[in-house]
């Protein structure tokens, strides 16, 4: 027997309860991709833990295990060279052992309730698993004509019966009658209303049925379009790249050791608080992890102190210096020991002035950082929080050691112990605040310590900087 | 076991749980999948993605509603998705037409070929069809989910409609003519 049926009636029909089942290969692939998904953010959390320990077990060791007694390394070489120029200096370390330290209020509300099955939308939506329905009109003539109350289509009429998923939409079962109601798509407030009163009529209804069509139409717009961004794993992806122009200051310091000489090892070191700044380009390989590099110029510093120093007619000089001209004949050695060794020198020499253990030897460095971080986000919100880590490579433009007396600064010359290219590890903290999606500003503290700044021809030298970096982000 | 023992497993992302989920729901969430989607594949790629998200958002249902409700949407947003993606809504100069009662004779067409005829709609025209009649939301969001006017999805749906009735008739017409040659 043939029987004409509305189309959408007849979909409806068919659709209700429609189940299908997959093949053995989606779960596979859910059960895969959970697996890397797992895999992934542990690493990373455990290299930020590592590297935190680290840097902890660094700083740890290095007041533990800072040596009481370095041995007195006789360096001083025998400079061949004649003497022309009586005002050799001799520099001597008159130290005594120091130690080298130093959506509205009722969104969630209302999103939920929309979620319930006795909401309008909720109906209609499980018609397939637990109501009948009952097609009515969808003519939109006919219905302007017939209720005045709405001028949209009457959608379908549920309904309500039991449902067969009891733990997900129990309340329903509470409905021992057939609830009617009308689920009209409320263009306006008039609408909603109207439906509403419709709806309030029928003494069955629990309360809550009587929502607004339109706040259950705005709530669940609210909520699809949360999901819509919570779901789109491309949700970065108009805002994968940022450039950030930083700023930080650094301070510089070692946990032990001389950058210039073993006999400087336990001096009174003093880090100087410089500056760095550069570029960084960032690239958001996921909404957690973003890749970073860029480029930095860095400025470094620190001083030995308590060094004496007193003219010689003997040209002694630290082998790991190279001279200026000017100062080619001066003379730094061990201060116990050369003071021991040329006291001859200089209870003979008249021209000895009184000398002050309040000079310093003021060693300077500067370099290009390229550095190549990560970073993942333990919170992504207005403020963000990131654990960073990484490494730099730093290339060697600027390199200096001065004297610097009371009243003046005499440059003696440069290292030649510092590798050209060296390499530092990286970790540190971030923290954000967004201004817009696409301006944020930054705020990270870093550590970096240092792996082979010096060749080891000098002392066991362990630099390391600290900077607080600063920057605006600009997300593209 | 019980929702809310489940719940607490899948947030800690225990995967018995997870596993649990799958086989309660797997199927009906395939049902919704293959009426969104253009094919099988398609829709068995939309419903892993849509477990996946599942999975990574559970902790944001709160169990105040329908937690079958929660999952299909996610499904559904899932497959609206992977067609923002595609572009598939920037369909423009599309010339928009009433609405019309539209009836078919409902003898032997069974759900497979209703389904084929579904995924065989222009893109748009099917997540309009299947967002309207088979899920229930109104024109007015379905305009703000497709980024489309609400004449729009009017006039989608019409098409749709007429498509699906032509197919129905086309069909049935072709059953007609194969029992009447044997």
């Amino acid at each position: 027997m043939k029987e004409q049926k509305n189309i959408d009636r007849l979909f409806q029909e068919k659709f209700k309860d429609y189940e299908a089942t997959p093949s053995d290969k989606v779960w596979a692939g859910i059960v895969d991709k959970q697996k890397k998904r797992r895999t992934v953010i542990p690493l990373w959390l455990q290299l930020g833990g590592a590297a935190a320990v680290l840097a902890l077990l660094i700083l740890a060791g290095n007041f533990i295990f800072t040596p009481a007694d370095t041995p007195d390394a006789e360096i001083v070489l025998e400079e061949t060279k004649t003497l022309e120029d009586n005002n050799n200096i001799e520099i001597t370390n008159t130290s005594e052992k120091n130690t080298a330290v130093a959506t509205s209020e009722e969104e969630s509300a209302e999103t939920r309730e929309q979620n319930n099955p006795h909401s309008n939308r909720s109906s209609v939506i499980n018609t397939e698993t637990s109501k009948t329905v009952a097609q009515t009109s969808q003519n939109e003539k006919a219905d302007a004509g017939n209720n005045t109350a709405t001028s949209k289509p009457t959608q379908p009429v549920v309904t309500d019966t039991t449902s067969s998923y009891g733990i997900a939409q129990s309340n329903q079962n509470n409905n021992a009658n057939p609830l009617q109601q009308q689920n009209t798509a409320a263009e306006n407030q008039a609408n909603a209303i109207a439906a509403t009163e419709n709806v309030s009529k029928d003494d069955r209804l629990p309360a809550e049925e009587t929502k607004s069509l339109q706040e259950i139409a705005d709530a669940q717009k609210e909520d699809a379009i949360a999901d819509a961004e919570v779901e789109d794993p491309k949700s970065k992806t108009d805002t994968r790249w940022g450039i950030t122009p930083m700023v930080a200051p650094v301070y510089y310091n070692s946990f032990g050791g001389s950058g210039i000489a073993s006999e400087f090892a336990d001096n009174k070191k003093s880090g100087d608080v410089n500056f760095s700044y550069g570029v960084q380009v960032s690239y958001a390989v996921t909404n957690k992890l973003t890749v970073r590099s860029g480029i930095n110029k860095v400025d470094l510093g620190y001083r030995t102190e308590q060094i004496n120093f007193a003219p010689t007619i003997q040209a002694r000089s630290i082998s790991s210096i190279d001279y200026n001209q000017s100062s080619q004949l001066i003379q730094i050695a061990d201060g116990n020991k050369s003071l021991a060794s040329s006291a001859a020198e200089f209870a003979n020499n008249s021209t000895v002035a009184g000398t002050s253990i309040n000079n310093a030897l003021h060693q300077e460095l500067g370099y290009i950082e390229v550095p190549f971080e990560a970073e993942y986000a333990l919170l992504d919100r207005k403020v963000g929080i990131q654990v960073i880590g990484g490494f730099s490579t730093l290339f060697l433009n600027n390199n200096s050691i001065s004297l610097e007396e009371s009243n003046s600064v005499s440059r003696l010359g440069a290292s030649n112990s510092l590798n050209n290219t060296s390499f530092s590890t990286n970790v540190g903290l971030g923290l954000d605040y967004k201004f817009t999606d696409r301006i944020q500003f930054n705020l990270e503290p870093m550590f970096k310590y240092q792996l082979n700044a010096y060749t080891k021809t000098v002392s066991d030298f362990r630099p390391y900087y600290l900077g607080l970096y600063t920057g605006l982000s600009i997300k593209f | 076991m019980s929702l809310e023992k489940l719940l607490k497993g899948l947030i800690k992302e225990k995967p018995k749980a997870q596993a649990e989920l799958y086989t309660l729901y797997s199927r009906t969430l395939f049902g919704v999948s293959l009426k969104y989607s253009r094919n099988y594949e398609e829709a068995e790629d939309n419903l892993q993605d849509a477990f996946l998200t599942i999975f990574k958002k559970i902790q944001q249902y709160k169990g105040k509603g329908s937690f079958e409700g929660w999952l299909k949407r996610i499904v559904i947003n899932t497959a609206l998705q992977r067609y923002r993606k595609q572009q598939v809504f920037e369909i423009v100069n599309e010339q928009q037409i009433e609405q019309e009662e539209v009836t078919v004779d409902t003898e032997d067409i069974s759900l497979q070929f209703l389904l084929k005829i579904v995924q065989e709609l222009p893109d748009r025209y099917r997540l309009v069809f299947n967002l309207y009649v088979l899920d229930g939301y109104p024109h007015k969001e379905i305009a703000k989910m497709l980024s489309i006017s609400e004449g729009t999805s009017k006039s989608n749906l019409a098409r749709a409609r007429l498509i699906l009735k032509e197919k129905v008739e086309n069909f049935q017409q072709s059953e007609t003519l194969q029992s009447s040659t044997r």
